[in-house]
């Protein structure tokens, strides 16, 4: 089930009607019927597996936020009487008990997504056999990791445990954000999730708004771009050498922006409906000057995953601080003592590979990114030099626009690890941009690619629309600046209604492509 | 303070409303500008359920039902001419026989003819055979429990039903093709026919015809039997006399297994099975001269002895009577008749 899909759009519309009639403090209870029917309508035997994350999950928070509450109350009853080793060893104590529960329990899930995820893969590599082929639950990654944060963040006390069972397993399966995200943290998302917002027509207004824009996006540039890419990436590939492949990859990352960023729109619309305000997932990340920043501004909440509960942790634990402590005394302030920060740069990107699929294409996109961060990270002293040896060329709007250029077509190389299939599809890609460019093949065959001029038009008209969109953020967003009242709102609203519907590739002839990240 | 209050709220709504009705009302008009008008070109059956509706209130003396073996073998105008008949083809390409029994259904609503004529042949489809034959027939359709009806017993893998009633979901491609025809037909399609019969001219002579297949089952399938079914009780309960016919084609084959089981099937409901295959030279029909395709379908000379002898045979059994000396369908007919005659020479001199 996608959103697109007339099932999710009449459960939308019988959910909203239930939610606003119900009592306020009922409300939640309808949000978390109308996740349990979605899940099962995209697959019976997905609830399974997702029953099991929000139970474990659940019970060892609650356990995680006992002992937490049990060593506060029992240090507070024996500050005065115990020592203060005797205290550590309780605390020790305790802290292993929690350490212990928190292991199982992630075991537990991050084996589960393991399991269905990589056994297929890994038995493959390692040329076993036999074949698996298990199911693979509907956004079992962006559960899991969204559970995950939830109960590092309670073993860390950042917050309580939510202690009423129903309102944690909505937190933990919150429909709109099962297909590709965004992945939530508890303390944010629980201000509004629970709440049960008022009925407030501009706030719907502005709901649909979202949807409908997430929708033409995805309907006007990336299923209409999606036959091109199939032939340009597809099994005939090898056909397609030099500009073809300069094509492909700008074309890709217009269609990946626009069909991840039209899915996260309708899933914030979607959230705003039922006055659920779920976290924004991008920031005009093709607008960013280099590849740190653009790692800020596109999938932020999986960037921001990563960040907290694996780069950081790893960055500041015992080994790692032992290791730096040990190189910074033997080599100063030189490459060599950063070694554990890039080690905890690489293992990072690693894992935010892995975490997008299972193959090696992933896992070797993912230390591109480290590798590329790590340069710049080590060059950015050159760079700094250059700088002030030429102050002026920073305030340069023409030097701003060439950093962002670059950054888009180093972003757009590194992403060919998702466009061909293994390394050396790759780098017969890559290479052939040096060797044999011809730069007119690719502009004199766009017919070739299966697109009517028309199509061409169409495509290009919405990508600058959606660029003149995001060059609207600077001074406000769109919505704030433009759709400020109702008439403008509800107009807007119907207008890309009839955009997706009359421009939109759907129907015969097209294969309702399901979200990219959806696969994730 | 409560009469703001309640101002605001009414306020609220205004902008909404507004603007579900004008893009409700943008959707039904694109869809009508995108849809295929079929006024041109080899698909001009397309247009023909929807002609109908302009006839709907005419009140007939015979209503056709059925494909090609009606709509291109009878004509209304020589039934009224011959015999003072009035008549309507309610026909379709490859037109299935529950589309036939809603077609019938939603006819009914408005005349109660004294005769209703149904072309069996569709009783060899089991199931429907593609979209676009579907969306020749049901598109045409206004919306009514019919249509829905129709359309569910018509769909196939892979299609959505909510594109035959918001026709822009199916044919919103077709924005980038659009010509003048379609600004043209936008609120009214084109009226091809006369009185739903589509005229053919052309004299291809039969020479050769594949043979028939072995025939591997000759039970007809279970679907359009219960449609047919359907059909005959809808006729009994209105007490309309239903014949059913097999028109004279001589391809695609109508094997002797089938005839068998309609003479049964006819007896056993009481109602009338001609297979006017069996009856080519009691009509006259010369297979050198009254077919434009070398013996699948009848030209306008042979769809004129057709009607004539079918007129022949209504009139004998008190189906039908005399309407020439009424002014009213004396005039439409006078109108029709003058068209009808326009063409038929008009496409005779293009002939030749």
């Amino acid at each position: 089930m996608t959103f697109l899909s007339s099932g999710f759009l009449l459960l939308v519309g019988a959910l909203l009607i239930t939610y606003y009639v119900l009592p306020k403090r009922f409300r939640y209870l309808a949000l978390l019927a109308g996740s349990v029917v979605f899940y099962a309508l995209a697959g019976r035997a997905y609830l399974p597996f997702l029953t099991i994350t929000v139970v474990t999950i659940y019970g060892a928070a609650r356990l995680l936020g006992r002992s937490l509450e049990k060593q506060k109350a029992y240090v507070a009853a024996h500050k005065t009487e115990l020592t203060k080793e005797a205290l550590g060893a309780y605390k020790k104590g305790e802290g292993r008990r929690r350490t212990a529960i928190f292991l199982v329990c992630l075991l537990i899930n991050l084996g589960l997504l393991g399991a269905l995820k990589y056994t297929g893969f890994l038995l493959s590599a390692f040329r076993a056999p036999w074949e698996v082929h298990w199911v693979l639950p509907l956004g079992i990654s962006f559960y899991t990791f969204q559970s995950v944060g939830y109960l590092i963040d309670v073993k860390r006390g950042k917050y309580p445990p939510e202690k009423n069972f129903l309102r944690y397993a909505l937190f933990a399966s919150f429909f709109p954000q099962m297909i590709q995200g965004p992945i939530s943290r508890y303390d944010m998302l629980s201000k509004t999730l629970y709440e049960g917002a008022d009925f407030d027509m501009d706030r719907l207004g502005r709901g649909l708004v979202r949807i409908a824009w997430g929708a033409a996006k995805k309907l006007i540039v990336a299923d209409r771009l999606a036959p091109a890419l199939g032939l340009l990436f597809g099994a005939e590939a090898g056909n397609y050498r030099g500009s073809w492949v300069f094509l492909g990859m700008v074309l890709y990352a217009l269609r990946l922006y626009a069909d991840f960023t039209g899915g996260i729109d309708m899933a914030l619309g979607v959230g705003e409906l039922f006055g659920v305000i779920l976290p924004e997932n991008f920031d005009r990340p093709y607008l960013s000057k280099n590849i740190e920043e653009y790692w800020t501004r596109w999938h932020m909440t999986m960037g921001g995953w990563f960040r907290d509960y694996v780069f950081y942790p790893l960055n500041v634990s015992k080994p790692f601080l032992k290791w730096t402590k040990r190189l910074r005394t033997k080599f100063g302030d030189s490459f060599l003592s950063r070694l554990p920060l890039y080690t905890a740069t690489l293992i990072t990107w690693l894992a935010t590979g892995v975490w997008h699929g299972a193959g090696w294409n992933y896992a070797l996109w993912g230390l591109t990114n480290g590798v590329v961060i790590i340069l710049s990270l080590t060059l950015k002293p050159l760079y700094d030099r250059f700088h002030r040896r030429f102050p002026s060329l920073k305030e340069k709007k023409a030097y701003g626009a060439f950093e962002i250029l670059r950054t888009f077509l180093l972003m757009c190389l590194i992403r060919l690890w998702d466009c061909y299939q293994g390394p050396g599809g790759v780098w017969r890609a890559f290479s052939s941009l040096f060797t044999v460019f011809n730069g007119d093949a690719a502009l004199s065959g766009l017919d070739a690619l299966g697109l009517s001029l028309s199509a061409w038009v169409i495509v290009l008209c919405m990508a600058a629309l959606m660029l003149f969109v995001s060059l609207q953020k600077g001074d406000g967003s769109f919505r704030t600046r433009y759709l400020n009242t109702p008439a403008r709102l509800w107009t807007i609203a119907g207008l890309l209604l009839l955009l997706c519907l009359l421009l939109g590739a759907y129907g015969p002839g097209y294969t309702a492509s399901d979200f990219i990240y959806g696969q994730f | 303070m409560e009469a703001m209050e309640k101002g605001k709220k009414r306020k609220n709504w205004f902008a909404p409303l507004c603007v579900l009705v004008l893009t409700g009302l943008l959707i039904w008009g694109l869809g009508r500008l995108v849809r295929p008008k079929y006024a041109s070109g080899i698909t001009l059956e397309g247009s023909m359920v929807e002609n109908w509706y302009a006839h709907a209130k005419e009140g007939h003396q015979v209503l056709f039902i059925g494909d090609c073996e009606v709509y291109e073998s009878f004509s209304p105008v020589t039934l009224f001419r011959e015999y003072g008949a009035t008549s309507y083809i309610r026909g379709s390409a490859q037109q299935l026989m529950w589309q036939s029994y809603y077609l019938l259904r939603e006819a009914l609503k408005t005349e109660t003819p004294r005769a209703v004529v149904l072309s069996i042949c569709s009783l060899r489809y089991a199931e429907p055979q593609n979209e676009a034959y579907n969306r020749m027939t049901l598109d045409g359709m206004r919306l009514s429990r019919e249509k829905v009806e129709a359309v569910r017993a018509s769909l196939m893998e892979g299609e959505s039903e909510l594109s035959y009633y918001v026709p822009l979901l199916r044919y919103h491609d077709r924005i980038f093709e659009l010509t003048a025809e379609d600004a043209r037909y936008l609120f009214s399609g084109p009226e091809l026919t006369y009185h739903g019969y589509l005229m053919r001219t052309e004299q291809v002579p039969f020479t050769w015809l594949p043979a028939a297949p072995l025939l591997k089952d000759a039970n007809f399938g279970e679907k359009p039997v219960e449609y047919l079914t359907r059909i005959v009780d809808l006729c009994r309960e209105k007490g309309i006399a239903l014949i059913l016919v097999k028109g004279p084609c001589l391809y695609p084959a109508w094997y002797e297994e089938w005839d068998a089981w309609l003479e049964d099937y006819a007896a056993d409901q009481g109602v009338t099975y001609l297979n006017a295959m069996k009856l080519t030279d009691d009509m006259g029909i010369d297979w050198a001269t009254d077919t434009y395709d070398g013996g699948i379908h009848l030209n306008v000379y042979g769809a004129e002895k057709y009607t004539r002898w079918l007129g022949a045979y209504l009139s004998e059994r008190g189906l039908i009577e005399d309407q020439r000396q009424d002014p009213v369908a004396a005039a439409r007919y006078e109108d029709l008749g003058r068209r009808y005659e326009r063409e038929k020479q008009r496409r005779t001199e293009g002939n030749e």
